[in-house]
């Protein structure tokens, strides 16, 4: 008994250790991933994770926000967790970054595991979900060489808008040429990284407005914010094509390389949440 | 939920030696990843990568283009740019029999230690504007091993003037591979020895008469690539 009243004088402590030693262990980390995001130093590949710049801040408060459903929870062992926490600091072990940055989530896993079992994991699976979301790594790349049919398929689309304005137009295979000047549909103006970037906004957009429980707003938004996407995309390849086809170079570089993209971001991210108003107006009436 | 397995109820003593343990585990990379890596100002291995051996020479290719035994360059080495990267070009033909028709072999060293194989084939596809057919991958050994460890694409392809069979591949010191993945996972097995791995994007095109089959190409295909992997082989694993 005398062991068991000392044991709770000390396990309070134990839990501030432990954020203490992950802070300690991925810090350094994390302001390297928000370095690359910022300045874009690191990688192409890097960039794509760059909505993890909002991701990582949202999904930290939610955690935070559920910490007293945390201790309510009962405390149970999840062998599973001890096997993903030992796995994950082997990844940390080996220095190597791609492994490094994956060891983050399933180290975070493990240990909701390893403390509270499988309800641990559910209380915490929406912003686990969200780090590893966020979590760079290689995907984008390894995709590359797949992206062919989607180039292909903006450069026809975008052929044909082109062709409404009476323009001299031809495309083959990735190559849009426009009055003579050719543009290249690069796999990496496939649009993947708008792609990527518009459906974590819809997922961080649900679970804001609750809407995350209902599985028809779920499809319906992530499939619009797909679709709205690739459509933007298109449009933007587009202008691309049209600038640089009637030699308007600095209006091109505006939108290839200037504020002008982040605008066109902004502007599709606005039109996503507009998908979501709209879905849920026609949402509520359905219910009465 | 079956694939968890059944979590228990713990009493005090295992709520205690769970906790002890997570901390425990947590200090095996604080104190031999992120401690050391403070230590040294900040200079944690994951956030630079190792620079890939032998890239000074690798990058001369550039300039020189490749000697083959028993093969001649029958033109001077020329340099292209295709989609931004300079690849060598070189016309081949062996030193005996001079009457079959010159081969063409385009190079593109890795230049920079960044640099991964991307989508080289396709602005190869690019400069031709060829029409392709035939598809099918093309195995062969790096050296005097039995084990095929090279992975090539081997197709055929015709403009408005002729007809060649292709043959492409990333060349490694130890292999070779058609698709980025077979670069990707040597690469991160190669950083696992704090090393990297150099890379060659090879491009042969031997002509070959109009409507003939890959199969009347294929011995010529199998041995020039395999002479080209061994000589690029060595240079990339010279000492």
């Amino acid at each position: 008994m005398q062991f068991i009243k000392k044991k709770w004088l000390i396990t309070p402590y134990f839990k501030y250790l432990s954020i203490a030693l992950l802070t300690i262990i991925y810090l350094p980390l994390l302001l390297h991933w928000y370095d690359g995001w910022l300045h874009k130093t690191i990688s192409i590949e890097h960039e794509y994770f760059s909505h993890g710049m909002i991701g990582l801040p949202f999904a930290f408060h939610i955690s935070w926000l559920k910490r007293k459903q945390w201790h309510k929870l009962t405390d149970t062992n999840n062998y599973l967790g001890a096997i993903l926490l030992v796995f994950g600091i082997f990844l940390y072990l080996t220095g190597v970054g791609e492994l490094v940055n994956l060891s983050l989530p399933i180290i975070l896993t493990g240990i909701c595991l390893w403390l509270k079992g499988v309800s641990g994991l559910k209380l915490q699976t929406f912003p686990l979900l969200l780090l590893l979301l966020a979590t760079p790594n290689s995907l984008p790349y390894l995709i590359t060489p797949f992206t062919l049919p989607l180039q292909k398929f903006i450069a026809i689309a975008a052929g044909f808008i082109l062709l409404q304005f009476n323009l001299d137009v031809s495309v083959e295979q990735i190559y849009i040429a426009v009055e003579g000047n050719i543009v290249e549909v690069a796999p990496y103006c496939a649009g993947l990284k708008m792609l990527f970037t518009s459906s974590y906004v819809a997922l961080m957009l649900l679970y804001w407005t609750g809407k995350i429980r209902d599985r028809v707003s779920v499809i319906l938004l992530l499939i619009s914010s797909i679709v709205i996407s690739i459509v933007a995309n298109i449009i933007r390849n587009t202008m691309l094509a049209f600038f640089h086809g009637t030699n308007q170079e600095q209006l091109f570089v505006w939108l290839h390389d200037s504020w002008g993209g982040d605008l066109y971001s902004a502007l599709m991210l606005a039109s996503i949440l507009l998908t979501l108003n709209l879905i849920e107006k026609f949402d509520t009436p359905s219910k009465n | 939920m079956s694939i968890f397995p059944r979590s228990k109820q713990q009493s005090h003593l295992t709520n205690l030696i769970t906790q002890l343990s997570l901390i425990l585990l947590l200090l095996i990379p604080t104190c031999f990843g992120a401690i050391p890596g403070y230590y040294q100002g900040g200079n944690w291995s994951w956030s630079v990568l190792p620079h890939a051996p032998h890239l000074q020479e690798i990058k001369r290719f550039k300039n020189t283009g490749l000697d083959i035994p028993n093969w001649q360059t029958i033109k001077p080495q020329k340099k292209v740019l295709v989609a931004g990267k300079t690849w060598s070009i070189q016309v081949l033909q062996p030193n005996q029999n001079s009457v079959s028709s010159p081969i063409t072999l385009l190079l593109l060293p890795q230049n920079h230690y960044l640099d991964k194989p991307e989508v080289e084939w396709m602005d190869i596809n690019g400069l031709e504007k060829w029409q392709t057919d035939s598809f099918e991958q093309l195995n062969f050994a790096v050296a005097n091993s039995n084990s095929k460890t090279v992975k090539a694409n081997f197709f055929r392809a015709w403009n408005r003037q002729q007809t060649f069979t292709v043959v492409q591949w990333y060349a490694f010191p130890d292999g070779g591979s058609y698709g980025n993945f077979g670069w990707f996972w040597r690469d991160l097995i190669a950083q696992l020895q704090h090393s990297r791995v150099p890379w060659i994007a090879v491009c042969l095109k031997i002509p070959l008469e109009p409507l003939s089959t890959l199969d009347q190409a294929r011995p010529l295909a199998i041995s020039l690539a395999e002479e080209i992997q061994v000589s690029l082989s060595k240079k990339m694993s010279a000492e």
